[in-house]
C-alpha cells in the first residue's frame, strides 16, 4: 500500500470574486522510505500540494489519501489527530515557538500527543543528537542561527518518528553552507533509518540528492526524474 | 502545555501584570466590599439590639391591637423568659403614649418605663445624657429637643397625662436627665422613667414588651444562634405571646439590610463585569498576535480542543496570579480592619444606626465566592479568544501577520 496517493487532486484558491487554479488534477503516489523532491518555480503549487497531503488543508476536488485514511473526507479534529501522528512538517520558515528552548521545541509534537515528560525528553533530546544540535538544547530560538534553527525544526519533526516529513523548502532561508549541511543529515536520516521524505525546492543541491524529482508547473505535474 | 502557556504571559509581561492587576483589583475590591458590608451590618445589629435587645416579647397580635391596654401583659412573664433563658439579661419595659407638658405647651411623647441599670438604662440614658443626674425613681428623662421644646430643665416638673390608661393616668414627674439621641426624631419624643413610676402611672404591674439581651452575641453573623433561643422561648411562652428577633420586631432595619445586600451584590457585580472586559481585551490582544504561531501548533497537530485548553490555560495562569495577589491585599485589608475603622461621615449615618466606629469582618464563604467569581469571570472573558483558536485553518493561520 502506498504511503501517499492523490487523484485528481484540484485545488482553487477563491479571493474577492477572483477563482486561482493553485493544483489541477495532480496524480501521485509515494512510497514509504521516499526522499522525493517536489520542483517548480515559485507560484506552481509545491507549498499547496504539500499542505494537501499533509492534511493542512482541503482540496477543491479529488481524494488524499495517507496510509490508506482518506484525508479529505475528515474534520479538522480528526486531521489534527492524523497529522500528530503521522506527518512531521518542517517549514521555509522554521517556524519554532519562541518561547521555548530548542529541547522543548523538539519535543512539542511528542508533548501533544501526551507522551510523558521523561520520555519526550529523551525523544527529543535524540532528535537534537541527530541532527548535531544536543549541546543548543537549552537554547532559545533567538539564540540561534537560522541553520541551526532548521535543523531544531526537523529534529521536532523527527522526535515524534512520523511516517513521512513534509518539508516546505527548508533550505530556502539558509546559507550555502547550512543548506548543504541540512540536505545531506535529510539524506543521512532517509539512508539509515528510512524515514520518508518529500520536500518542495528549487535548490539544485537539495534536488541532487534526491532519488526522485516531481516537477510541477502551473498546478500540474509536468514530469518525473528517478535516480537510483 | 502549561509551560507554553506561562511563557506566553512573559512575552509582554506589562501586559499580562496589568491584566492580572485588573483581576487582583476585582478581587480585592470583592473582599474589601465584604468586609465593608459586614462591618456595617455589625454597626447597624450593635446599635440596634443595644436599643432593642435580641429578642422582644410581646403579646400575640400586638400591631392589631386598638385598645392601648390589650397590649399589655402581667410582668411575671418576664419571670417565665429568665427562667427559660439562664444569663440572658432580661428587661420588662413598659411603653405607652403619653402626652407631657411643660411651660405653657404640651406635646405628645412616648412614655418608656425601664428598669434603673439594665440595658436601656446604660444605652438610652447614661450613654446620652448631657444634663441632669440621670434615672432616678420617680424622676423623668427627657429628650433634650423635647425638653427645649417643652421648656423643661432639670429640676424643674414634667407633666405626663396617659389617656386610656389602667393607672392613676397623670402626673408630676421632675425632670432628672436630658439626652441627645443620635436619631432626632426619637429624641423629639423621647420621656423615660423607672419601671414601678410608669408602671404606676399606666398599668401596676404590668408590661408592654419583654426585651432579652442574650450573652456573648455581639455580631449579625450570630443570627442563627438569637433564632435558636427565639425558638426555645416561643415554645416556653406559649401562643398568647409572639417573641420576635430585634430584625422582626423592627422590619425597618431589615428593609435596610436586605436593600444594602443587593446594592453590594449589584456592585460587586459590575465592578466584575468591567474586569472581565478588560481581561477579554487583554487576552484577545495576545491571542491575535499570537495567530501565525497558533496556526503552527495546529500545523503540528494540536487538535481545537488542545489549542482552546492552551488559551484558557494562559487566562487562568493569569487569573490565578491576580487572585493570589488580590486575595492576599484583600485579607491584609480585612484584617487591619477587623480592629475598628472609623465610619466615614459618621454624625450623618448615626441617626441611621450606625456607630461611628466600624469592625471589618470576612466570612470563609465570601472569600470563597470571591474567588469563584473572579475565575468565572476570567473564563468568561476568555470563551471568545479560545473560541477563535480552536477554529483556526492552519494555513491561514500561519500567512498570518500579527506575529
Amino acid at each position: 500500500m502506498a504511503l501517499v496517493r492523490t487523484r485528481n487532486l484540484t485545488k482553487i484558491y477563491r479571493g474577492d470574486g477572483v477563482l486561482t487554479p493553485a493544483l489541477t488534477g495532480v496524480n501521485l503516489t509515494i512510497e514509504a522510505g521516499e526522499f522525493t523532491a517536489i520542483a517548480g518555480p515559485s507560484g506552481s503549487g509545491k507549498s499547496t500540494l504539500l499542505h494537501l497531503l499533509g492534511g493542512l488543508d482541503l482540496p477543491t476536488e479529488g481524494e488524499v489519501w495517507l496510509e490508506g485514511t482518506r484525508v479529505d473526507r475528515l474534520s479538522r479534529t480528526a486531521r489534527a489527530r492524523l497529522r500528530l501522528a503521522k506527518v512531521g512538517f518542517v517549514f521555509q520558515a522554521y517556524n519554532l515557538i519562541p518561547v521555548l528552548t530548542a529541547l522543548e521545541n523538539a519535543a512539542l509534537v511528542l508533548e501533544l500527543r501526551g507522551v510523558p515528560r521523561r520520555e519526550r525528553e529523551t525523544r527529543a533530546r535524540a532528535a537534537l543528537r541527530a541532527m548535531g544540535i544536543e549541546a543548543l538544547a537549552d537554547r532559545r530560538p533567538n539564540q540561534l542561527s537560522g541553520g541551526q534553527q532548521q535543523r531544531v525544526a526537523v529534529a521536532r519533526a523527527l522526535a515524534a518518528e512520523p511516517k513521512i516529513v513534509l518539508a516546505d523548502e527548508p533550505t530556502a532561508n539558509l546559507d550555502s553552507k547550512n543548506g548543504l549541511a541540512l540536505i545531506e543529515l535529510m539524506h543521512r536520516l532517509n539512508r539509515e533509518a528510512g524515514v520518508t521524505f518529500l520536500f518542495s525546492t528549487h535548490d539544485p543541491r537539495l534536488l541532487a540528492h534526491a532519488r526522485r524529482v516531481i516537477h510541477l508547473e502551473d498546478g500540474r505535474i509536468v514530469g518525473e526524474e528517478r535516480r537510483e | 502545555m502549561i509551560l507554553l502557556a506561562w511563557r506566553n504571559l512573559w512575552r509582554a509581561p506589562g501586559r499580562s501584570l496589568t491584566t492580572a492587576g485588573v483581576v487582583a483589583l476585582a478581587t480585592f475590591v470583592g473582599l474589601l466590599t465584604f468586609t465593608l458590608f459586614w462591618a456595617l451590618l455589625n454597626g447597624i445589629f450593635e446599635t440596634s439590639t443595644a436599643k432593642t435587645g435580641h429578642l422582644v416579647v410581646r403579646v400575640r397580635g400586638y400591631a392589631e391591637k386598638e385598645a392601648l391596654a390589650d397590649r399589655l401583659f402581667p410582668a411575671r412573664v418576664a419571670d417565665r423568659v429568665r427562667r427559660t433563658l439562664p444569663g440572658a439579661e432580661v428587661e420588662g419595659v413598659l411603653g405607652y403614649p403619653v402626652l407631657v407638658a411643660g411651660e405653657g405647651r404640651a406635646l405628645a411623647a412616648l412614655l418608656l418605663g425601664i428598669e434603673p441599670g439594665k440595658r436601656n438604662d446604660r444605652e438610652l440614658i447614661k450613654r446620652h445624657l448631657v444634663g441632669g443626674a440621670g434615672l432616678e425613681e420617680g424622676g423623668a428623662v427627657l429628650g433634650r429637643t423635647l425638653a427645649r421644646r417643652l421648656k423643661l430643665a432639670p429640676g424643674a416638673a414634667a407633666y405626663l397625662f396617659a389617656p386610656g390608661s389602667l393607672g392613676q393616668g397623670s402626673g408630676f414627674l421632675p425632670v432628672t436627665g436630658l439626652v441627645a439621641l443620635p436619631e432626632a426624631r426619637m429624641e423629639q419624643n423621647f420621656v423615660a422613667t423607672d419601671l414601678a413610676t410608669a408602671q404606676n402611672l399606666v398599668a401596676p404591674g404590668m408590661l408592654e414588651r419583654v426585651e432579652v439581651t442574650l450573652p456573648g452575641i455581639r455580631r449579625f453573623a450570630n443570627r442563627k444562634l438569637i433564632e435558636k433561643a427565639r425558638a426555645v422561648l416561643a415554645a416556653a411562652l406559649g401562643p398568647d405571646y409572639e417573641v420576635l428577633r430585634w430584625d422582626q420586631a423592627y422590619p425597618g432595619m431589615a428593609t435596610l439590610l436586605s436593600v444594602s445586600q443587593r446594592w453590594l451584590y449589584l456592585f460587586v457585580g459590575l465592578f466584575f463585569l468591567l474586569a472581565g472586559l478588560m481581561v477579554l481585551n487583554a487576552l484577545y490582544l495576545s491571542f491575535y498576535e499570537r495567530i501565525r504561531e497558533l496556526g503552527v501548533i495546529a500545523a503540528l497537530g494540536a487538535t481545537p480542543a488542545q489549542l482552546m485548553r492552551l488559551v484558557f490555560l494562559e487566562a487562568t495562569l493569569i487569573a490565578l496570579l491576580g487572585i493570589a495577589v488580590g486575595t492576599a491585599l484583600g485579607l491584609f485589608t480585612a484584617g487591619w480592619m477587623s480592629h475598628g475603622f472609623p465610619m466615614i461621615a459618621a454624625e450623618e449615618y448615626a441617626q441611621f444606626g450606625i456607630p461611628k466606629t466600624l469592625y471589618g469582618e470576612l466570612h470563609p464563604g465570601d472569600v470563597a465566592a470571591t474567588l469563584a467569581f473572579a475565575l468565572l469571570t476570567t473564563w468568561l472573558a476568555v470563551l471568545w479568544p479560545a473560541y477563535l483558536a480552536g477554529r483556526l485553518e492552519p494555513v491561514v493561520a500561519m500567512r498570518h501577520a500579527g506575529a
